[in-house]
């Protein structure tokens, strides 16, 4: 690779010289052809040369060839005949899959109801309307979950206020029972699990006396 | 019998790389290899995430943007240790910024010249400036990336202290490449009705067309010579990692590529016609010193394409550099990491005050 070279302002840098580069090459692959290659066989047949010779001689055609094709190939892609061409055929391609998808849409939208089937459409409105199905399942199950885990909440704080009620109402032993010790409220192994340990015991709202609700109504 | 068994199983294994990028949606899903540098996103928003790599050493003032083109993933600027240029940049003392297009999604077809330029181009310099405390930005540009780079650098002046731009395709004109003469004969029709299909340009359609501009090579040539170079210390992990970076193709969003046809078929960029928003790109706005890298083996920018750019804008400071690569020779070669990235940075270092 050759080293930085500084252009002054527009100096054109030449076009890779493509003729001349496929001259060369197409000489390098008839040599390697005609000469390297029978002259490296022909030695290694007589046991006077190796085989480091003929691979090299192998891999010098190869070469050759190569540059050839890729070559022929940039020659062929820069063509305006091949890019008119192929511009074409991209265009129609890409115009053909859009027609065909058109109608394939039409046609079938038609042809699968005649015959009993379903509609693309329609299988993605039910595909749809399953995963609505499947979610409303989920959210219910996730409600359940923790509908449940509530109950058992409940019942093991009432659990624990009864306890701790029956344990209030024993006849009180100073030596038994110290101020340290903790209110039975995490007694059952659900709220264990929960870690609702010594949490305030909620009864729920003060129901009002029926008889004074009454009373007050008759007076207003 | 053993090279052909043994091109056998590269062909075998590109053939599958192939499968399952078709399978995966090529770019979209698949994850990037392993990065070199390490690297911290400073910055996400609309199709822009930004990297920023701290330098090694003395650091330079002014924080160095590399914008990547818009069609593959942007690892091939930081794919092996010593043939990555961020660790290149970063080891000459720049604090670098790379651009890490996030791939359209459908329903980002409505995105153009504009969106890419003036908002998340324009957000992401934005970011640079906040992030590193300087007012002004380099921007280097990698192929179409460096068209967008010079087309803000046209729109926003003030916010560009130097433009590099590498192997960059303006003067659309030429079709003397496989590639110019195939897109020049692409109708807009066509281009449409690419767009009315499938929202955005499909990475595979990409992918498909650049093999087909050098079919012997990407179905037997690369393979035999991976087969030849094997015993080359760290080659086949190269060869590897660049063939996961040619399948790496993303999707172009349907507007940028209506607009990129329209672009190349009318020639407007460099004709001064082509607007933005409400804005005509003017590119004799831009001021700044501008280093344009040009591959004199290039297959896929033609090098006269990209020789014009001095030309066109109104810098005092300008000049073009020829190196002896390919398209992606000055991002992964050898020689390009020894001799055109020490290059660049140095002239960058020279523009830094």
């Amino acid at each position: 690779m050759a080293a930085l070279q500084r252009k002054e302002g527009n100096a054109s840098v030449p076009a890779s010289p493509a003729r001349a580069a496929l001259v060369k090459h197409l000489a390098d692959f008839a040599e390697a052809m005609l000469v390297d290659l029978p002259v490296a066989a022909a030695r290694r047949l007589l046991r006077d040369g190796g085989e480091l010779e003929l691979n090299e001689a192998g891999w010098k055609a190869y070469d050759a060839a190569l540059l050839i094709t890729n070559g022929a190939a940039a020659r062929i892609l820069s063509s305006p005949a091949f890019g008119a061409l192929a511009g074409r055929t991209f265009g129609m391609a890409i115009g053909l899959q859009r027609l065909n998808a058109a109608t394939a849409g039409a046609v079938f939208a038609t042809l699968w109801p005649g015959v009993g089937l379903p509609t693309a459409a329609e299988i993605d409105s039910m595909r749809d309307e399953l995963r609505g199905m499947r979610d409303e399942l989920r959210a219910a199950r996730m409600e359940m979950g923790v509908r449940e885990r509530l109950i058992e909440q409940q019942l093991a704080m009432q659990g624990g206020i009864l306890t701790e009620r029956v344990a209030w109402s024993e006849p009180r032993n100073a030596s038994s029972r110290s101020v340290e010790t903790p209110a039975p409220l995490a007694g059952s192994p659900a709220m264990s699990a929960m870690g609702l340990f010594r949490m305030p015991a909620f009864v729920g709202w003060p129901i009002p006396e029926p008889a004074r609700e009454r009373k007050r109504n008759v007076h207003n | 019998m053993s090279t052909i068994s043994s091109v056998g199983g590269y062909w075998l294994e590109g053939a599958l790389r192939t499968l399952d990028a078709l399978r995966t949606g090529f770019g979209v899903p698949m994850d990037d290899p392993e990065p070199t540098t390490p690297s911290r996103v400073i910055y996400e928003g609309g199709k822009v995430r930004l990297r920023h790599y701290a330098s090694a050493g003395p650091e330079h003032k002014t924080p160095l943007l590399l914008v990547y083109s818009l069609i593959k993933r942007p690892f091939i600027l930081d794919l092996v240790p010593g043939r990555s240029v961020v660790e290149s940049l970063t080891r000459q003392g720049f604090s670098v910024y790379v651009i890490d297009w996030v791939p359209p999604a459908p329903a980002d077809k409505w995105r153009g010249f504009d969106e890419y330029v003036n908002v998340d181009l324009a957000n992401a310099v934005r970011a640079t400036q906040i992030h590193s405390g300087a007012e002004r930005v380099s921007l280097l540009g990698y192929c179409f990336g460096a068209t967008l780079a010079l087309i803000y650098s046209a729109l926003h002046p003030e916010n560009v202290k130097n433009l590099a731009a590498l192997m960059i395709p303006l003067d659309m004109s030429l079709s003397d490449l496989p590639i110019d003469n195939l897109t020049k004969h692409t109708s807009e029709r066509t281009a449409e009705l690419i767009v009315e299909s499938w929202g955005n340009a499909p990475a595979w359609l990409t992918h498909a067309f650049f093999n087909t501009l050098q079919p012997v090579h990407h179905m037997l040539g690369k393979f035999v010579v991976a087969h030849r170079s094997a015993s080359r210390p760290g080659y086949l992990e190269t060869f590897r990692l660049f063939e996961r970076w040619l399948h790496s193709d993303v999707p172009m969003a349907g507007r940028m590529f209506l607009e990129l046809h329209r672009l190349v078929h009318r020639n407007s960029l460099i004709k001064g016609e082509m607007t933005l928003g409400r804005e005509t790109v003017d590119l004799r706005r831009v001021r700044c010193p501008v280093l344009n890298v040009i591959g004199e083996e290039d297959d896929i920018v033609d090098p006269r394409s990209s020789v014009v750019l001095p030309d066109l804008i109104a810098s005092a400071d300008k000049q073009n550099v020829s190196f002896s690569g390919g398209h992606m020779g000055a991002a992964v070669s050898a020689d390009a990491h020894k001799r055109l990235w020490p290059q660049i940075g140095a002239w960058l270092g020279n523009h830094d005050a």
